[in-house]
């Protein structure tokens, strides 16, 4: 005989189950997270301009004080580098992979000689590109190492006033995201 | 019969309540990776790699992008500095100070997440855009009527949230570096 104590209890522990299971499988599962509502703007390897209006019909809580570049990172034919020069305002760097939202961000504070120099790649590429590293030949650049082959980055400068806007757009305009061969 | 029947009813019982405290939470969020420092609330963690799975889950329901963590953080009130719920009909002054190196934006938001610009005005200042007085802290009037200085419009009748970005702060995810003392207050005026 099943008492209702432990038809409660079962009741109790399942819903204890479900409800972990179904938060930890959100970001893999959630059909309209930030890095989709972003794909129809950003092209795979190619750094583009992301409209303005289209980013914030687009994205809730959508800053309007930033202008935004985008590139969609495959790993899979090599690591991807991306560069931008930076300016006199602040600019940052997201990194997204699905399942694991932010997973790496940088600012304009790690900039050499006025620009960003960014390598992503697979951890197996990683390991590739440090044997390769040699000790006369200082590392200028950042890397970072992604789990998955593909991922997003988000490139983020504040427009101080709107006048500045074109200027800041120009800046993230010259940006590139590029898949880059280890032969 | 009875057994497998109560059983299975036990079990769906579970599913279906397991689920509604998943969409509880994405809708009501618990505290969990949440810092209050006065009427704000941060997620400190939430744009590094070491974000809780709820913060995780929140933004991958709501489709956010966060601000990542090298790039500053965001701070969002829904009251004032009385905990009342902020009302479009009503005055309110956020007054400084701003903290971190002082590179800062607030937006308005409705509760949905659009900018809440009234017929396309302004719904946000940056830090280089406000108007300072000598001597006085730096403000911004939020109010449905014209006002004096730094002002954005109000849209009576809509509930809305405020959203503080401190754009050049690099604190690697640990909001316990604020002092309350440090952020500004939204204080509310006056209300019909």
């Amino acid at each position: 005989m099943i008492g209702p104590a432990v038809l409660a209890l079962l009741a109790l522990i399942v819903a204890g189950i479900v409800h972990l299971a179904s938060i930890l499988a959100m970001p893999y599962l959630a059909p309209r997270d930030g890095m989709t509502r972003l794909a129809g703007l950003v092209s795979e390897n190619r750094m583009s301009l992301l409209p303005d209006d289209e980013v914030r019909r687009l994205l809730p809580f959508a800053d309007p004080s930033v202008a935004m570049a985008g590139c969609a990172y495959a790993l899979d034919r090599g690591p991807v580098r991306v560069r931008l020069r930076t300016g006199s305002a602040p600019v940052g760097l997201v990194f997204l992979r699905k399942g694991a939202g932010v997973f790496h961000s940088l600012s304009d504070k790690a900039a050499v000689q006025g620009g960003l120099d960014v390598v992503l790649a697979t951890p197996a590429q990683m390991a590739i590109i440090r044997d390769r590293d040699t000790d006369d030949d200082p590392v200028q650049e950042i890397r970072i190492s992604s789990s998955d082959e593909r991922g997003l980055v988000v490139v983020r400068a504040l427009v101080p006033v709107p006048s500045m806007r074109a200027e800041v757009e120009r800046l993230l305009s010259a940006a590139s995201c590029d898949t880059e061969s280890l032969d | 019969m009875l057994k497998v029947l109560a059983t299975l009813a036990a079990l769906a019982v579970g599913i279906l309540a397991g689920l509604g405290l998943t969409a509880l939470s994405i809708d009501r969020p618990p505290g969990f990776g949440a810092v209050t420092l006065g009427s704000w609330q941060v997620r400190p963690k939430i744009g590094t790699a070491d974000a809780d799975p709820y913060t995780r889950a929140l933004m991958a329901a709501n489709g956010e992008i966060p601000m990542g963590a090298a790039e500053g953080l965001a701070l969002t009130t829904q009251t004032d500095s009385t905990g009342k719920a902020l009302d479009g009909r009503c005055r309110y002054r956020l007054r400084g100070p701003f903290p971190g190196a002082g590179i800062w934006s607030v937006t308005l938001y409705w509760n949905n997440g659009t900018i809440a610009s009234r017929n396309g005005q302004r719904a946000s200042f940056t830090s280089f855009e406000i108007v300072r007085r000598e001597g006085k802290a730096e403000e911004i009037v939020l109010a449905p009527g014209p006002q004096p200085g730094n002002w954005i419009p109000l849209t009576p009748g809509e509930a809305f949230s405020v959203v503080l970005r401190l754009h050049d702060l690099q604190i690697g995810g640990q909001a316990g570096v604020f002092d309350t003392a440090s952020l500004p207050t939204l204080v509310r005026e006056d209300c019909p």
